[in-house]
């Protein structure tokens, strides 16, 4: 039955701790690209290979090379950054990429477009600010989500701390990211350990999140790891741990699905970093490493049984989890526009667009923020859902931060309460795995959805719409009321039915259905949805009642029926 | 460059398989890969070679200069040889798009136009002017009457261009490739092509037959023996003969080491040929590479700056009996021919002259090779 281990394990047990032959991949000048094997372990130190797909064809007919560019992704636990880290940051954009930023569904920052000989720069660069990049990608545990409550202001700096240990406590330790960029030391062959990951790292990405009830604005669900914070008065009693959640599948491929996460129970702040590490080892133990499309830890509780799973992690922990505590969630968005702390400081969510941060003609958030960064002195906290808070900022700076984010189309205000909560992945061009448009396409689509939404009286209804280019899920499209997953160019996969809270899993409702589709199913539905719901229902609610959509309730049996 | 015995009576009717823009539409140069069709019992060529092309001037710019004189192209005008047509003598026959200082002096006196006069008084002044103008500039601005018979009096012969040969004929048998930067300009309130280069680049039709002939350049030719190492130094079109070397000694099966030293604006939007040498190298024909993109960072590099940074190993290839070869642009060449002084003096410890003669004797023993160009 022994299939032979992945390819991709081969790649990091051959690279001596992720130092693969990066430094001659950088070297060459005749590529824009790296060495195939680099470009695995690349992601590792938080840069992707990417190339621009619309100019694949015509460049070869050039005699070019595809237009290589990285994508790098920060790692910013809890998405919190100070305004001069900010205004780095920003520099770097301008700088050394193509100019824009793009705020991710995982709380940090991503540059596209760098060339191969800017990457040392931008990574030096962050790094002055003491932002890094490693294990933005890679088979590790990937930036740590954080709700990024402004309101409950203490609990939030002890819950974001948190955040910040177990994403220090789950970090690759090789020397390989200081060596490589940062001119560091080298270190001799054999000295470096890696005591959490061993040297193949773990089987796939791993994901990691904390809530802070009653939001779930981090879709704590959908992440391998899951924390959620219970407080009790403003103080925090400790977490309810969730593991197993994820969202990508695989077209036409039965054996994978969504997962929505389980809970292993109740425990004290004390035991969060030996909890985190014991069910990081035991998928590192036990993840499946011959087969990547089932790598990911919901299959391995799948596989071995969530109590077998959780003895384990109890067994490694050297602790027993108690009940996990009740907990209510009542939202999966954001709150935009000006909201008060308990410490009496304001905090102002923004609202931008795909989380795309790029000046056009007329149009500029990207200089918007840098204006704001300079006035600021509180914090920003990029939100899960690709926005970004202004947070801190005391009643008589208030006036001129909201002034400069009017003025350069950073509020919510004119955008309906659809498009407030829409959330697209990148996609076309750059994403190598992208079926179709996300990003581009999204904005033309919601105007088509926000007519339907007139004319069936629903203009104000808030639902939580979301679109991925392929299965893969980058833009959690399986926890949303209605998402378009795509399937091939023009054409999507119709979902419906989440609850927006994110604690129920949609179901593919129609397959391969172009836009005019769609829209016409979308223009029923919405019809249907008017005449029937009731006071204060959700349309993925009344989906439900009305039996269009069956509710995914174990996902591993009744998710392709 | 070796003489073509008649040009005009050697000359073989190619056509025109490809003409492809290998930079990218950003980019600041528009160079064409050109391929032609040849028959190789006729025409054949070695690497190092350059291609003579003839060329007819824009249909566009004959009407333009007529209207401007308002001359009627249907005058007949006798060139030598027989009468043919004004328009046919200026599209076929006549130098339109490169100024000649004697062509300035004569139509200062035929416009008596004296501030011209007076600058053609001045030899350098003369050049300068006679160099960023096509004759059309010159009338346009100093308007004068003039006849048929006058006008193909005072232009010159249109003369063939060259083109360094981009192909082997061991891999192309019966082709021919170019590398074509088409020379287009805006200046004195018009579009300017260069004659040639626009010909091939905008005009020429598929199948339409191109005149053109192997102008041999055994100045310019690859070692007798396989095994010698070559660094190919060139910017811009100056790549174009090392394509043709690279694919001969592929062919041949030759084992010796090559080096590219390549030059130009943007390396996402004129690499030319990036392909090519990374096939090359993947085949193990390609054993070092060194780029400078002019225009991709705030500060330029050129080739030169790439030699000097490499001085010690340029000097270990040297050692390994190395031949050295420069194309493209004169100014190029020369800044490479000071650098290569500058890496003898710093790297090799020689003074000036020693650095002078050692180039003087690579030269003899033809191991340092120049196709320039301006
Ligand atoms: C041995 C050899 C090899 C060569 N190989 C190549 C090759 O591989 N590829 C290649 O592209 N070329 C090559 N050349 C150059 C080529 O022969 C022509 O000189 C070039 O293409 C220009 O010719 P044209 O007829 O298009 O332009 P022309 O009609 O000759 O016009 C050129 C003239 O226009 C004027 N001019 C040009 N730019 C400007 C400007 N910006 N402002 C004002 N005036 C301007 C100048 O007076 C210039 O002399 C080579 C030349 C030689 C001698
Ligand atoms: N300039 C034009 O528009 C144009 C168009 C067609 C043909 N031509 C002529 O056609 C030939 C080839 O043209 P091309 O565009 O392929 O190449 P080119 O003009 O020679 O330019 C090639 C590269 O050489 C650089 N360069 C400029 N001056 C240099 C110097 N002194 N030393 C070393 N490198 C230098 C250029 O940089 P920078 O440009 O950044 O300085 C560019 O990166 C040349 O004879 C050229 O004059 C010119
Ligand atoms: S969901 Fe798919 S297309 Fe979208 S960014 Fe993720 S991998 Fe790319």
């Amino acid at each position: 039955m022994s299939a032979p281990l992945h390819e991709n394990e081969r790649i990091k047990l051959a690279s001596h701790y992720l130092r693969g032959t990066l430094a001659q991949s950088l070297a060459d000048e005749l590529t824009g690209a790296l060495n195939p094997d680099d470009a695995q372990i690349s992601k590792f130190h938080g840069f992707y290979q990417q190339d621009h797909r619309d100019l694949r064809q015509e460049r070869r007919e050039r005699y070019l090379e595809p237009y290589f560019g990285f994508m790098l992704r920060a790692r910013l636990p809890g998405g919190v950054c100070t305004p001069a880290q900010w205004l780095a940051i920003d520099g770097i954009g301008r700088e050394l990429t193509s100019g824009s930023l793009r705020l991710t569904t995982r709380q940090s920052f991503q540059y596209h477009g760098i060339l191969k000989r800017h990457i040392k720069p931008v990574i030096q660069g962050i790094n002055r600010v003491m932002i890094d990049s490693l294990g933005g990608c890679g088979d590790v545990n990937r930036n740590v989500l954080c709700n990024p409550n402004p309101v409950e202001s203490a609990l939030h700096r002890e819950v974001h701390e948190w955040a910040k240990r177990i994403s220090e406590c789950l970090l690759p330790r090789t020397r390989a990211y200081h060596e490589l960029w940062l001119d560091g030391e080298q270190v001799g062959g054999g000295e470096d350990v890696e005591p959490l990951y061993g040297e193949s790292y773990l089987p796939r990405k791993f994901k990691t999140a904390v809530a802070v009830p009653p939001h779930n604005d981090v879709d704590v669900y959908a992440n391998d790891l899951g924390f959620v914070a219970i407080a009790e008065e403003g103080r925090l009693e400790g977490f309810n741990v969730l593991a197993g959640g994820g969202m990508g599948a695989t077209h036409g491929d039965k054996s994978t699905f969504p997962r929505l996460a389980d809970p292993l129970g109740f425990i004290e702040p004390h035991q969060t970093l030996a909890v985190a590490e014991a069910v990081v080892s035991t998928q590192r133990d036990l993840g499946d490493r011959r087969d990547r499309v089932h790598a990911r830890l919901k299959y391995t509780i799948e596989r071995i049984g969530l109590d077998a799973f959780r003895a384990e992690v109890e067994r490694r922990a050297g602790l027993r989890f108690a009940p996990s505590r009740p907990v209510r969630f009542t939202d999966q968005g954001d709150r935009y526009g000006w909201v008060k702390g308990r410490d009496d400081h304001w905090h102002l969510t923004l609202y931008i667009e795909s989380g795309r941060l790029i000046d056009g003609p007329g149009h500029g958030p990207m200089t918007g923020l840098r204006e704001i960064a300079r006035i600021h002195q509180g914090d920003f906290r990029i939100t899960p859902n690709q926005n970004l808070i202004v947070a801190g900022v005391p009643e008589a700076r208030k006036a001129g931060i909201e002034r400069l984010a009017r003025a350069h189309g950073l509020l919510a205000e004119e955008r309906s309460a659809l498009r407030r909560n829409g959330l697209a992945c990148v996609a076309l061009p750059t994403c190598p795995l992208a079926m179709a448009e996300a990003e581009r396409y999204f904005p033309d689509f919601m105007d088509q959805v926000e007519r339907l939404a007139h004319r069936h009286g629903l203009a104000d209804q808030e639902m939580v719409i979301r679109m991925t280019g392929c299965p893969n899920g980058c833009a959690r499209p399986y926890l949303a009321e209605l998402a378009l997953v795509g399937k091939g160019p023009g054409h999507y996969n119709l979902m419906l039915g989440g609850d927006g809270i994110g604690k129920r899993l949609n179901r593919l409702y129609r397959e391969n259905l172009d836009e005019t589709a769609i829209l016409a199913e979308i223009d029923s539905l919405f019809g249907r949805f008017a005449a029937n719901r009731q006071p204060g229902e959700r349309f993925g609610d009344y989906l439900i009642r009305d039996g269009l959509v069956r509710a995914v309730v174990n996902p591993a049996e009744d998710y392709h029926d | 460059m070796g003489k073509p015995l008649d040009l005009k009576h050697s000359c073989y009717p190619a056509t025109l398989l490809e003409n492809r823009r290998i930079t990218t539409p950003d980019a600041i140069a528009d160079v064409r890969h050109l391929a032609l069709s040849i028959d190789p019992k006729v025409l054949s060529y070695r690497p190092g070679d350059a291609l003579g092309v003839w060329f007819h001037n824009d249909p566009a710019l004959v009407e333009a200069l007529l209207a401007e004189l308002s001359l009627d192209g249907a005058a007949p005008v006798s060139l030598g040889d027989g009468e043919l047509s004004l328009r046919q003598a200026l599209s076929e026959r006549l130098e339109l798009t490169q100024l000649h200082p004697t062509g300035v002096r004569a139509w200062a006196d035929l416009a008596r136009a004296d501030d011209l006069s007076e600058l053609a008084a001045d030899a350098a002044r003369l050049r300068a002017y006679a160099g960023e103008r096509q004759f059309i500039d010159l009338v346009a601005a100093h308007p004068a009457r003039i006849d048929a018979g006058t006008l193909v009096g005072l232009l010159r012969p249109l003369q063939p261009r060259l083109y360094s040969i981009a192909s082997s004929q061991a891999e192309f048998e019966d082709e021919v490739h170019l590398t074509v930067s088409v020379v287009s300009y805006q200046a004195h309130g018009r579009d300017h092509l260069g004659g040639a280069s626009g010909f091939l680049g905008a005009r020429v039709g598929d199948r339409d037959p191109v005149r053109v002939y192997v102008a041999e350049n055994e100045g310019f030719r690859l070692p007798e023996d396989g095994a010698t190492p070559v660094i190919l130094i060139g910017a811009g079109t100056g790549v174009a003969p090392y394509r043709a070397f690279l694919q001969a000694r592929a062919a041949n099966g030759d084992a010796g080491r090559h080096w590219l030293v390549f030059g130009n604006r943007h390396f996402h939007r004129d690499f030319l040929y990036q392909l090519d040498w990374q096939a090359q190298r993947k085949a193990g024909r390609l054993h070092r590479v060194s780029l400078a993109f002019s225009r991709d960072d705030a500060e330029k590099r050129y080739v030169q700056h790439r030699l000097r940074e490499e001085g010690r190993e340029l000097l270990r290839w040297l050692e390994d009996g190395a031949h050295l070869y420069v194309c493209g642009a004169t100014a190029m060449g020369q800044a490479v021919h000071r650098a290569l002084l500058e890496i003898l003096a710093g790297e090799a410890g020689l003074d000036p002259d020693a650095a002078e003669d050692y180039l003087d004797n690579l030269r003899r023993a033809a191991r340092y090779h120049r196709d320039l160009y301006a």
